[in-house]
């Protein structure tokens, strides 16, 4: 983990070309091509990532999360915190603001749910995507 | 992980290709990457006009004596840009401006070269093809052999002129597939893959549930096979296309495993390989008859030896000459009614003999006379048309955090 926490005041950029993102179906995927992990993200975690990736500095998205499932904001924030470190210890996040040209696409659906601690899941058997002949079901 | 406030559980974000996720992002990708060979390392240099974006990074090789083919099969499986050039002499004199025209300028310009020192792929081929083959031992035969790949795909290589077909598609003609007992779960598909086609999932309805509204570009077909047992279920669609889907003139099956990762739409797919024939699979990546698939069915316990050897006692009996294995994960198919009778013909043997589709395909392919085409390569290598995916369970999650 990063020895001081990430600063939730400026704003963070994908770390392109090395990887890569999209909303497909209403599901943000990741793809880190350098080392070829993958990344799922869930709801609170998926509004998250699609508001940082259209420049919105991490202390904004937190503010819009706590206003909008009405939960305190050092929560929020602390919860984002840690996101943040996570994303940027995976290297899928770089500091500096967004690309116009490169801003992420997508419907940012704020979830209706309650509010829920954000969670990235990292998948890193890239290797097995390529399974021959799996048997089908007996 | 948290599951407060989730009201459906996430899907494996492996299911989605990388050749997908490529296409997807087609429109914010650099326009031209540049490995430029020297000295035994490789300059990647990526860049993008709009965005007036340029990134530059030098590898070296692993090991001593790493080839050129090596180096690049390892740094480039996948092309980030929608260009890729491959530079020998070094990358100075280089008209990019040029390069990215031609290849404007022909939609099926697939790869050019310049007397076999630099080479430039159009990017979404290269990625489906995986690149290049790292066991050749030099560039130049390592591009004429993906040449010949890109070729096959109908795509212009030095020499060889695209092959400019399609077939017209009608509106009930689709992309389809089916799941059964939650066995796996949708894939996204290229967006304009099925162009005007549909794109139909055929699920029970534990597995609907699964998806709920998370289709993932498929249109859900939910209900249960009648008087069908679980293991022939989804079998039931992809044997009979003509009931499946009775109003199309052409179809294209995937197992639930599938990702299409073709360069190009299913008119163009169809155009291109059922030219000939009126079906289209894979020859088998491993065996060459049904003899050998069932010695493989039962060395994995697949379905009772017992009646997988009296179907084929069957077979040879009536004089089945056994001599060629299909893999069918994929089935092209021109719905004519010498193509309705091999499906229901081969459903026949699939519900009165073994539950293995592969057993009999062949052989009813054989008693009713169909000959079938087949795609290039094999799935089990990366053909530049389907990628075989990790077959990925509903319900399973992990986290590495919480």
């Amino acid at each position: 983990m990063m020895e001081q926490p990430p600063s939730l005041a400026q704003g963070y950029r994908l770390n392109e070309p090395a990887v890569i993102t999209d909303q497909i179906d209403g599901e943000w995927v990741i793809m880190n091509l350098a080392n070829g992990a993958y990344y799922g993200l869930d709801a609170v975690a998926s509004c998250l990532w699609q508001s940082l990736l259209s420049g919105e500095t991490p202390l904004v998205a937190g503010r819009v999360i706590a206003a909008h499932f009405e939960v305190p904001e050092e929560r929020v924030a602390a919860d984002i915190a840690t996101f943040l470190a996570q994303l940027l210890d995976e290297g899928l996040l770089i500091a500096g603001s967004a690309l116009p040209e490169l801003v992420a696409r997508g419907e940012n659906r704020v979830p209706a749910a309650p509010y829920a601690t954000p969670c990235i899941t990292r998948y890193a058997d890239m290797t097995r995507l390529l399974a021959l002949d799996p048997p089908l079901p007996a | 992980m948290s599951g407060a406030g989730r009201t459906m559980p996430p899907l494996d974000p492996r299911t989605v290709s990388p050749a997908v996720l490529f296409q997807s992002l087609a429109g914010r990708r650099p326009g031209l990457a540049l490995a430029s060979l020297s000295g035994g390392a490789c300059t990647l240099t990526l860049w993008d006009e709009a965005s007036r974006t340029r990134i530059s990074t030098v590898a070296h090789p692993r090991r001593a004596r790493e080839s050129d083919p090596a180096m690049l099969s390892r740094l480039l499986p996948v092309c980030v840009a929608r260009l890729l050039v491959i530079d020998a002499v070094g990358h100075e004199d280089v008209d990019l401006a040029a390069v990215t025209a031609a290849f404007d300028a022909a939609p099926l310009l697939g790869a050019t070269t310049d007397g076999g020192r630099r080479f430039c792929f159009r990017g979404e081929i290269w990625t489906s093809l995986g690149g290049c083959d790292g066991q050749m031992p030099t560039l130049a035969e390592a591009s004429r052999d993906l040449f010949a790949k890109i070729a096959a795909l109908g795509f212009a290589v030095p020499g060889v002129p695209a092959r400019d077909v399609e077939q017209l598609l009608g509106r009930e003609d689709a992309v389809y597939t089916a799941i059964t007992n939650r066995y796996d779960t949708l894939k996204p598909q290229p967006r304009d893959f099925a162009g005007q086609a549909r794109q139909l999932a055929f699920l029970d309805r534990s597995t609907a549930d699964f998806h709920g509204q998370r289709s993932r570009g498929w249109e859900v077909v939910a209900g249960e096979v009648p008087d069908t047992d679980p293991r022939r279920a989804s079998r039931y669609w992809k044997a009979n296309a003509h009931l499946a889907l009775p109003q199309s003139g052409i179809s294209l099956w995937v197992d639930a495993s599938i990702s299409i990762a073709a360069p190009m739409s299913l008119a163009r797919l169809a155009g291109l390989f059922l030219a000939e024939h009126d079906i289209c699979v894979f020859s088998h990546h491993a065996r060459r008859s049904i003899a050998a698939e069932a010695q493989a069915c039962k060395a994995l316990q697949l379905d009772d030896p017992d009646v997988i050897y009296a179907q084929l006692a069957r077979y040879a009996t009536e004089g089945y000459p056994d001599e060629d294995l299909a893999e069918l994960p994929v089935i092209l198919r021109r719905h004519t009614p010498a193509i309705e009778a091999l499906n229901e013909s081969w459903w026949s043997e699939i519900t009165r003999g073994s539950h293995r589709d592969q057993i009999s395909f062949n052989y009813v392919a054989w008693k009713t006379g169909v000959q079938y085409e087949r795609f290039p390569l094999s799935l089990a290598v990366r053909n530049g048309l389907f990628v075989k995916m990790q077959r990925v369970r509903a319900n399973r999650e992990t986290s590495i955090w919480q």
